[in-house]
């Protein structure tokens, strides 16, 4: 399972939940800025998801990928990225174009980054972390 | 000695976080065995699952979107894989858009009516089979159902609407001897105020003219959930009880 196999029906749902043309949804398409996507939809679309793929989604889950071994207060102070938050974020998007990321973001302007493909992207490490944990159960 | 609740089984959406949480701990605590219906809370709800378990109930979390009638169909039939009755149906969670009215759309005022309102006429009907007589309907509400709060306009609209639903659903459960009520609580500061622009303004005002000089918690919504469900409860019905420090009634 890749971003390429999970894609069609990703981009099927996302759709779906913001009522649009699926012509209109591309890999690279930011749901916010591009899409139009707001707060209610990002519930939706995680609950579809989740169920689509058998998966959870938890809560804050795309910016504690982003964060990656990194502490709350290393990655941001005072709501603002820091230098090593802004590079672990920019390495964890690494589908989004470096000139996205404007200087001394917020973070809770980061959801404005995400594309289709960084859904792709949670949705294939959520299966893979539920494929393990039932192994190792 | 047993518990007021032994035996009995609840039901409560939103139940993962905030208020429906520490209405499921109270019923919990009281005897209840639990099913906890949350939409993103996933976490949430199994930590409070583990939680309910040690004090010796059973508890399932089940996921569901209660503002669609699907999901809450399927979200029975997991519920009846673990329960045979279902005693108490508390309709707690909520959702909405924190904007001024006139600049929302169809699409938001949907969202709201859907997700807390008609979710209510969702639940009883798909629930209701499973309720024995003396059972009980509680629905959550808020003071943004009869004033209007900045921010608050279609959600406060769809609680006018779901106190409404819970007059009319009052009259078609009486025979069959269920109690529909509504509780209206103060301001709470849960996860869900997080969201509103104005949470410091509504948390001050509220605490200026509440009639008591702690802050509101969940645990007092739920204890007044909990007086509902009490045997002694039986000829409440139909009613909007306000657990707001009074805080709606002084000038």
């Amino acid at each position: 399972m890749n971003v390429d196999s999970v894609y069609p029906k990703v981009r099927e749902i996302i759709a779906d939940v913001l009522v649009i043309d699926e012509d209109n949804v591309a890999l690279n398409s930011r749901l916010i800025s591009d899409l139009g996507a707001e707060s209610i939809d990002f519930l939706d679309l995680v609950f579809q998801l989740e169920k689509e793929f058998n998966i959870k989604i938890p809560r804050g889950q795309l910016e504690k990928n982003a964060r990656g071994d990194l502490a709350e207060d290393e990655f941001e102070k005072g709501g603002v990225l820091t230098a090593a938050g802004m590079s672990a974020l920019k390495n964890y998007l690494s589908e989004i174009p470096p000139e996205h990321f404007k200087a001394n973001m917020k973070v809770n302007e980061i959801p404005m980054l995400f594309t289709v493909e960084t859904f792709c992207k949670l949705i294939v490490a959520a299966v893979s972390e539920q494929k393990a944990s039932e192994t190792v159960a | 000695m047993s518990l007021v609740f032994e035996n009995k089984v609840a039901l409560i959406t939103g139940g993962a976080r905030g208020i429906g949480r520490a209405t499921a701990l109270k019923l919990a605590q009281a005897g209840s065995d639990v099913a906890i219906v949350y939409y993103n809370s996933s976490d949430e709800a199994a930590i409070l699952v583990d939680e309910i378990q040690n004090l010796g109930r059973r508890a399932v979390a089940i996921q569901a979107n209660v503002a669609d009638h699907q999901s809450v169909k399927a979200m029975f039939s997991q519920f009846k894989e673990h329960f045979t009755q279902l005693d108490f149906l508390i309709s707690n969670a909520a959702s909405g858009v924190l904007k001024p009215a006139i600049t929302m759309s169809t699409k938001h005022w949907r969202w709201c009516m859907e997700t807390n309102a008609l979710a209510l006429n969702h639940l009883v009907s798909e629930g209701r089979e499973m309720m024995p007589a003396g059972g009980r309907v509680i629905a959550l509400s808020s003071l943004g159902a009869h004033r209007a709060i900045p921010n608050y306009a279609f959600i406060g609209a769809s609680k006018a609407a779901l106190e409404a639903l819970v007059r009319s659903l009052s009259l078609e459960l009486a025979e069959a001897g269920i109690s529909v009520n509504t509780v209206s609580a103060g301001v709470v500061d849960t996860d869900a105020l997080k969201h509103f622009p104005n949470r410091e303004q509504l948390l001050d005002e509220y605490q200026a003219h509440a009639l008591a000089a702690r802050p509101l918690t969940p645990v007092d919504v739920a204890n007044a959930v909990y007086l509902l469900c009490l045997p002694e409860a039986e000829m409440i019905k139909g009613h909007t009880l306000f657990v707001d420090a009074g805080y709606s009634v002084v000038g």
